[in-house]
């Protein structure tokens, strides 16, 4: 995985239904400043349309703007019944087959989680143990998915809540391991690992970018989260991931962190829930356009 | 932290904790360690929220029936109507069938399992991918038969402004309902209404490819009557002008 030969997307917003006209609007508008180059969306949500859903993704596709999937279902930690042998939703896969090739994917991504067992799907990104067998079972599922589809594949980082069992590794080794023995890209969410270092206190952001093979990274996702949270048993969590809140300083912080150690090909302003009006996520579309702005002058002061 | 897991290496750990990982997800008894169980807690509490969120979407008018029971029922649902589906409204397919299981059935009123059938083919015909027509029917159509007027329900629900208390304590009378559902090809709205079981008949018939002429024969066989051709081809029109016929 060589990311210099994939393409450099710049900066995009994930394309939301609440959220679709006001976003193609602003993307063809003078006001879009290199503010909206792409739009990230969720492959589920887009396979198998008809009717309206059919005719409003049209209008996306005529709007021209360039199209990034990232999934949640493709489950790539599921361990098979028989190891060895990686076993996926037919229905999802072919699904998503023709989604990528109609929006001329240049790559797709999905989490390092669990969200399907047997025939059932968890509805949650559930953490896979950070153990060998589970870099073994990740690494055998993506590189099925890269041949199946013939596209690069992107692993990112998710925010957990459990570790399910001790872990063998640290996070860094546990994803560099994946990134190795797949022979794939990162999707690094810059959020997940404020909310990781948070609510586990294992490492600094900055020593978690530090371990991370950087080299690697060609998406990122930005977002916010919601303090404190917790289950109906009472089990607490000081951080919820929610992408639904604004972007804290930390979170720009540990952007601005990993754009002064490597370049990326795509940014992405991650908002999934609660949504505000579309001049707020502009707002802070220009602070991320500026993070990126004053890596690119500090790159340059060092060269 | 340890959690009770053995230092030797275990085959196939990793699928089998995913089999237990999913037996919590659908509150069922695990062997998974109490702290697992009391992080994964965050999962599940998460999950039934989302549930509840879409839930309330797709059916509006059974959440306001079901009342103060609906968190309960949404825990229900979620361990024992698990999807089997990438796409994700798709878990909400099965809620008629939860609202007809016989102990929670007596708990509300009788049409209640017709009613949020009702709600989900509205759901399920919007989100129908297009399909080629198989025959002069619009492809994107669904007929469903209702054991209530739920037609007349969902009309009084969408219109009253009393307290519905009364309703959801209310059983009625049984007065079975066919209704057809399908999706505009030319404005691509969803579009339904009662059908007559002679309607019904002249539809079927069309979906099965008989010409005008056999139609008019087997109807009058079938109904015992004798009706003029150009009745049937006045409904004809009707169904044409409702754009439930296509050229």
């Amino acid at each position: 995985m060589d990311k210099n030969k994939l393409s450099k997307a710049g900066l995009g917003l994930g394309l939301r239904r609440a959220l679709t006209q006001e976003t193609l609007d602003f993307y063809s508008s003078e006001n879009n400043t290199g503010l909206i180059e792409w739009l990230e969306i969720v492959p589920e949500n887009y396979i198998y349309l008809g009717g309206r859903k059919a005719q409003q993704f049209q209008e996306v596709l005529d709007s021209g703007v360039a199209l990034i999937p990232h999934g949640v279902n493709l489950s790539i930690g599921t361990a098979p019944e028989t190891p060895g042998k990686p076993c996926f939703d037919p229905y999802l896969i072919d699904g998503c087959k023709e989604l990528f090739q109609q929006i001329e994917a240049p790559w797709f991504s999905d989490h390092i989680s669990c969200t399907r067992v047997g025939e059932y799907y968890l509805q949650n990104l559930i953490p896979v143990p950070m153990i060998q067998e589970s870099v073994d079972i990740i690494a055998d599922n993506v590189k099925f998915l890269q041949d199946e589809f013939q596209l690069p594949f992107l692993v990112e980082n998710p925010s957990f809540y459990s570790t399910i069992i001790d872990a063998e590794m640290s996070e860094a080794q546990f994803i560099n391991s994946i990134l190795e023995q797949a022979d794939c890209g990162m999707l690094l969410d810059v959020n997940n690992i404020y909310v990781n270092a948070t609510n586990h206190g294992n490492y600094q952001p900055v020593e978690f970018l530090d371990s991370l093979m950087l080299e690697r990274v060609v998406q990122v996702h930005i977002a916010g989260h919601l303090n404190g949270y917790h289950s109906h048993t009472g089990h607490k969590i000081e951080i919820l991931d929610t992408h639904g809140e604004g972007i804290i300083d930390e979170v720009y912080e540990i952007l601005r962190q990993l754009l002064a150690r490597t370049e990326v090909n795509a940014i992405l302003l991650e908002r999934d829930s609660n949504f505000p009006e579309l001049k707020e996520l502009v707002e802070e579309l220009k602070q991320i356009q500026g993070v990126v702005a004053r890596s690119a002058c500090d790159a340059a002061i060092q060269v | 932290m340890r959690r009770g897991n053995p230092g030797i290496k275990i085959m196939n750990q990793v699928y089998q904790l995913q089999q237990e990982i999913q037996k919590f997800m659908l509150g069922q008894p695990t062997e998974l360690p109490e702290q697992t169980k009391s992080e994964l807690s965050v999962y599940y509490s998460l999950v039934v929220s989302s549930l509840s969120s879409l839930m309330q979407n797709i059916y509006p008018l059974s959440r306001k029936i079901i009342g103060e029971d609906w968190d309960d029922l949404m825990r229900h649902y979620q361990n024992n109507y698990p999807s089997k589906s990438a796409i994700y409204n798709r878990l909400a397919a099965d809620f008629y069938k939860l609202l007809s299981e016989e102990d929670l059935a007596e708990n509300f009123p009788n049409f209640l399992s017709d009613l949020a059938r009702y709600e989900w083919t509205e759901v399920l015909i919007h989100n129908s991918p297009d399909l080629a027509a198989s025959s002069k029917l619009t492809p994107v159509h669904k007929i469903e038969k209702f054991s209530y007027p739920v037609t007349q329900v969902i009309e009084y629900l969408k219109t009253t402004e009393d307290d519905i208390e009364s309703l959801r304590q209310t059983d009625i009378e049984e007065e079975s309902e066919i209704v057809f559902f399908y999706r505009d090809h030319e404005s691509l709205k969803n579009r339904s209404f009662v059908l007559s079981n002679t309607t019904l008949f002249v539809i079927e018939a069309i979906g099965s490819g008989k010409g005008l002429e056999e139609i008019h024969q087997s109807f009058c066989a079938h109904f015992g009557l004798k009706i003029e051709l150009s009745a049937l081809e006045k409904l004809i029109g009707d169904l044409q002008e409702a754009n439930i016929l296509i050229d």
